[in-house]
């Protein structure tokens, strides 16, 4: 059509998300810029904002340093890959159970889904050490694992949200020709979610790579413990007692976000798959 | 069709399957981590704590070889996570502990340690048996004990022609040398005297030297005594009149201890660690006991070796915690370099005064020397409150917007709400 | 039209013996059991607990001792920090919250596009939101510094003399806010994924009727997002009440409480000044607090939010 004011949109478009980017990624030049620097430059706090020097063997250094690294990788692996595939799953089942179906209950029932995410975490700490405690599950992966297995409360909700974009026109049809409710949830529905599906994925694997906290409570063994908290060991190893080691934090900060970032770029394709209802009969 | 509800069911025991397999395979090696009879023993810190209290360790399995103790290292929220271990009713037989030990021993967490030290003021000084007695029984074993002492740049100090610092400063001698090293260009300072922060070691030491004090004899909070107001005055002063040291938001992004490494301070008054985090400094460093005030005042940066109440070891704990505090036990501490050990007959040992670690002759008996003029903090129960509401009261003082009566009064309002229960 | 037809569907009465209405329940209670699990097994007797425990005077320690509505009374009579970390939460929430989603949702529909980069672009929004806070609250308090830092810098060409932030009781909470804008990337995510989900047809059909770019947005795009939209505002919520990492890791609540926030509070409480039971009556106040803001939330959805298809009940 017009061809002009399209390639003046499309200008407009690439200054203003450059300029949000540049804002954006300035923070992170100076996380690489305290990666590369010296002891001597951390302990000191001297760091420029582009890097003026550049120590990669404090990249080396977390390979070398006696640590378990491959272990923790591993540990890490066994406690995000089941989160990521069952906690997908099982929230989207959830899901479809609030968004199509009826029930006596539901309502009261969904507002309960959504009071779990309302009371600080903080305060549950003790009670669930002492729950986790009384499994006998102190000092193993398990509390990290099972209970990401569950559909939990923002999950359920996010594809809550996302299903009932879907028209119920198709599943209608598909009832019609005799399909029960839970083929029309893997039929219909679950092709229709892949976005959704995508994006739980990415956050379930990015919270769960990341998180330090739960495995510092419950993990006292290093062979056991998880990346996020190993890096944590590793960068408070190097510290001597007054100034942390930033130069070792910000290592670990990359090295654990890498891998996520990595995860998102490729599950672009699915997360942004368009036209999910394209087709569909009956859309106002 | 006819056989939905089947598959929805397989569909959640297959779920449950797979969970009980998953946790049956991590749950291999459960337990609390520690073999049965195994003592565990908590720490904080960094590698070279690791490795010498290891070393200190191995010393007692040769004492002790039928006592096995299992090393825990805390990488980060050592607080937060010993508190859930008690909590959880899983706690560490022992465990270093430092300012909170009596948020633990008021609460019978800890195990009385009176008897097995009977000469603690005697053998580890009367700081650091004041420091852990609580109603007077004794809840840690002293362990570390180093007294804070002053750092100075000596090419500062030979640049201003000003003799060196020691503790025959007094407050007059300190304002008047510290305006000579203070350097201007264009209205910005490039160097500073001296530089402190919100944290008790600094503040509360200007209060004791200026005989004031946090709690009276009883333990009521005395925060805006007259002596209280006059050293904050003075602490004021040297930010906001004088000069010659920073200002809270000339130092957002570092504090003393960078600065000082920086080359930008002249002075600093800081911990045993400040030794090794200068060893690759560009300028010649010295040591030298603090100045004086009124009174003499020095804080001491201190941890102990404390037994848990609910161990089921607590006798294999205690002769444990002896060893290591024993001159013995005490003596990998002062050869590292790591810290100044508690025990005063391994701090007078040669292998610390001249230890094989200090090749720049750094004057070590400064902190040995220091000892006696040490003080001890009120290290009440609520000793968190007692800093919270200091720093509280006092840091919109410290930004200058406010003044140091009002400051001091606000922290004497809220201690007295906290501490009146 | 939805809502009739789901009541048409309800009377359509019953296949293989079992009434329809009794088989849709049944199948509904064994979609959510995974949730029913998840909730029996590890969130509702910790729950529970820590309401039990905001009546105790639990120090974490000894047994607790039983004080009734005692907490409730000190926190909402006699303690003078409750009602300014209360203010301080209300203020960062209601600022960080719309601010965020407006962000977010002006991202949102500028990635959206098919376009060379798309890729690169939608990751760098991502970014931020994956720093650790430990290592993004040191980078904030450089960026931040009150004499020589980059913002501030920035604010001296336009003649601005820019404010101490972090040290400064009127700058601390715009300075936090900032910190939670920059990893707004997470809503953004969802919002491009819920616009490149509006189907083509619609846009096409606007456009032959000769519609703007603006109308494009508003008539099309954003009713059908408004289900997203909601999820982000009611997270947003109650994240937002529950902010804690960004105070805890740049202020620590300072200076003199100017931005100390609730679940801070909450946790200086309970892990540093040992008052358990204390700490869970605040907790508890704060759930009820996110808990009628988000009902009021939840009731206003019906105005703005556009279900395709909503099953109510």
């Amino acid at each position: 059509m017009n061809t002009r004011s399209d390639f003046g949109g499309k200008a407009r478009r690439y200054a203003i998300l450059t300029v949000v980017s540049a804002i954006l990624c300035a923070p992170l030049v100076f996380v690489v810029s305290i990666a590369l620097s010296s002891d001597a430059t951390t302990k000191a706090m001297k760091f420029t904002f582009l890097p003026g020097e550049w120590h990669w063997e404090n990249f080396i250094q977390v390979f070398s340093s006696g640590l378990p690294i491959g272990r923790f990788i591993l540990n890490s692996l066994i406690i995000v890959i089941p989160a990521c595939i069952f906690m997908t799953f099982s929230s989207a089942l959830v899901a479809y159970g609030f968004a199509r179906l009826h029930a006596p209950g539901k309502n009261i029932l969904f507002i309960l889904v959504l009071s779990t995410m309302m009371i600080p975490g903080q305060v549950l700490m003790i009670p669930q050490f002492i729950l986790f405690r009384t499994l006998g599950w102190i000092n193993t992966l398990l509390p990290m694992i099972v209970p990401n297995l569950f559909a939990n409360a923002y999950n359920v909700f996010l594809m809550r949200q996302f299903i009932t974009r879907i028209p119920t026109e198709l599943d209608e049809a598909a009832e019609i020709d005799g399909l029960g409710y839970f083929r029309i949830f893997t039929r219909i529905i679950l092709p229709m979610m892949v976005p959704v599906l995508a994006a739980v994925c990415v956050f379930t694997f990015s919270s769960n790579w990341g998180s330090f906290f739960g495995p510092l409570l419950y993990i006292n063994d290093e062979d056991k413990m998880p990346l996020a908290l190993g890096l944590q060991v590793l960068s408070s190893q190097s510290s001597s007692v007054q100034t942390p080691p930033w130069n070792m934090i910000m290592v670990g900060a990359l090295i654990l976000i890498l891998p996520v970032l990595i995860v998102y770029y490729f599950a672009q394709r699915y997360l942004y798959e368009s036209g999910m209802f394209a087709g569909s009969a009956g859309i106002k | 069709m006819r056989s939905w509800k089947k598959k929805g069911l397989t569909a959640i025991l297959a779920v449950l399957a797979s969970v009980s397999m998953v946790s049956s395979l991590a749950a291999c090696g459960g337990s609390n981590g520690a073999g049965k009879d195994e003592l565990v023993l908590t720490i904080w810190g960094g590698d070279i704590d690791k490795r010498v209290m290891q070393k200190r360790l191995s010393l007692a399995k040769k004492k002790y070889p039928n006592i096995p103790v299992k090393l825990q290292y805390i990488a980060k929220d050592y607080d937060t996570k010993i508190q859930t271990m008690f909590s959880g009713g899983t706690p560490p037989d022992i465990l270093e502990m430092a300012d909170n030990i009596n948020a633990y021993s008021s609460r019978g967490q800890l195990a009385d340690l009176t008897s097995d030290f009977p000469n603690v003021a005697r053998d580890y000084g009367k700081t650091n048996q004041k420091i852990y007695t609580y109603k007077g029984k004794l809840y840690g074993a002293p362990d570390r004990a180093a007294p804070a002492v002053i750092f100075y740049n000596k090419d500062i100090f030979d640049a201003a022609g000003v003799e060196y610092p020691s503790e025959k400063w007094d407050w007059n001698t300190f304002l008047t040398n510290a305006q000579k090293l203070v350097k201007r260009e264009n209205g910005k300072t490039t160097q500073w005297a001296y530089c402190e922060g919100d944290w008790w070691a600094w503040y509360m030491t200007w209060i004791y030297q200026n005989g004031g004090r946090i709690l009276d004899k009883d333990g009521k909070p005395v925060v805006n005594s007259p002596e209280n107001v006059e050293a904050m005055q003075f602490y004021q002063d040297l930010m906001y009149k004088y000069e010659v040291i920073p200002k809270p938001q000339e130092i957002t992004d570092s504090g003393a201890d960078p600065l000082f490494a920086q080359g930008k301070t002249a002075m600093n008054v800081t911990g045993f660690w400040d030794i090794s985090s200068l060893k690759d400094a560009k300028f010649n460093w010295g040591v030298a006991p603090l100045w004086h005030g009124k009174k003499t005042a020095v804080p001491m940066f201190f941890n102990a070796l404390t037994v848990s109440s609910q161990s089921k070891h607590k006798d294999d704990a205690i002769k444990i915690v002896k060893y290591l505090t024993s001159k013995e036990g005490q003596r990998p501490i002062a050869e590292s370099g790591l810290d100044m050990p508690a025990n005063l007959a391994a701090a007078k040992d040669k292998s610390f005064t001249q230890a094989s670690w200090n090749k720049n002759g750094l004057d070590l008996t400064a902190f040995t020397r220091s000892t006696s003029m040490t003080y001890a903090p009120p290290l009440t129960p609520e000793w968190s409150q007692i800093t919270k509401a200091m720093s509280d009261g006092m840091s919109q003082t410290w930004n200058g917007k406010q003044d140091v009566k009002t400051g001091l009064d606000k922290a004497q309002k809220t201690l007295e709400q906290a501490l009146n229960k | 039209m939805s809502i009739s037809a789901s009541i048409g569907r309800r009377h359509r009465g019953s296949r293989r013996g079992m009434k329809r209405s009794t088989r849709e329940t049944l199948f509904f209670y064994v979609c959510i059991s995974p949730w029913i699990i998840g909730f029996v097994v590890f969130t509702a007797v910790p729950m529970f607990s820590s309401l039990y425990l905001s009546f105790t005077d639990w120090d974490s320690f000894q047994k607790p001792n039983w004080v009734g509505l005692g907490n409730y009374a000190k926190a909402l009579t006699a303690d003078p920090l409750f009602w300014k970390v209360l203010r301080n939460t209300f203020y960062y929430a209601i600022v960080s919250v719309p601010v965020s989603l407006l962000i977010a949702l002006y991202l949102s529909n500028l990635l959206s596009h098919d376009f060379r980069g798309k890729r690169i672009y939608r990751t760098i929004i991502y970014l931020p939101s994956l720093v650790p806070l430990v290592a993004a609250g040191l980078i904030f308090k450089w960026l931040l510094k009150p004499e020589d830092g980059p913002v501030n810098a920035l604010l001296g060409l336009f003649g601005i003399k820019g404010p101490a932030w972090l040290l400064d009781a009127n700058w601390v909470i715009p300075a936090i806010i900032l910190l939670s804008i920059w990893q707004v990337g997470g809503g953004t995510i969802l919002l491009i994924s819920a616009i490149n989900g509006v189907p083509k047809e619609l846009y096409e059909a606007a456009e032959i009727d000769g519609a703007g770019h603006y109308r494009l947005f508003w008539s099309i795009t954003f009713p059908m997002i408004t289900p997203i939209l909601f999820f982000n505002l009611v997270t947003g919520i109650i994240g937002a009440f529950q902010v804690f990492d960004q105070v805890y890791i740049l202020t620590q609540g300072g200076p003199d409480n100017a931005s100390q926030m609730m679940v801070p509070y909450i946790y200086t409480s309970a892990f540093k000044d040992f008052h358990m039971g204390y700490a869970s009556a605040l907790a508890w106040i704060l759930f009820v607090i996110i808990m009628v803001i988000s009902a009021a939330v939840l009731k206003s959805s019906d105005a703005w939010v556009f279900y395709e298809s909503e099953v109510k009940k």
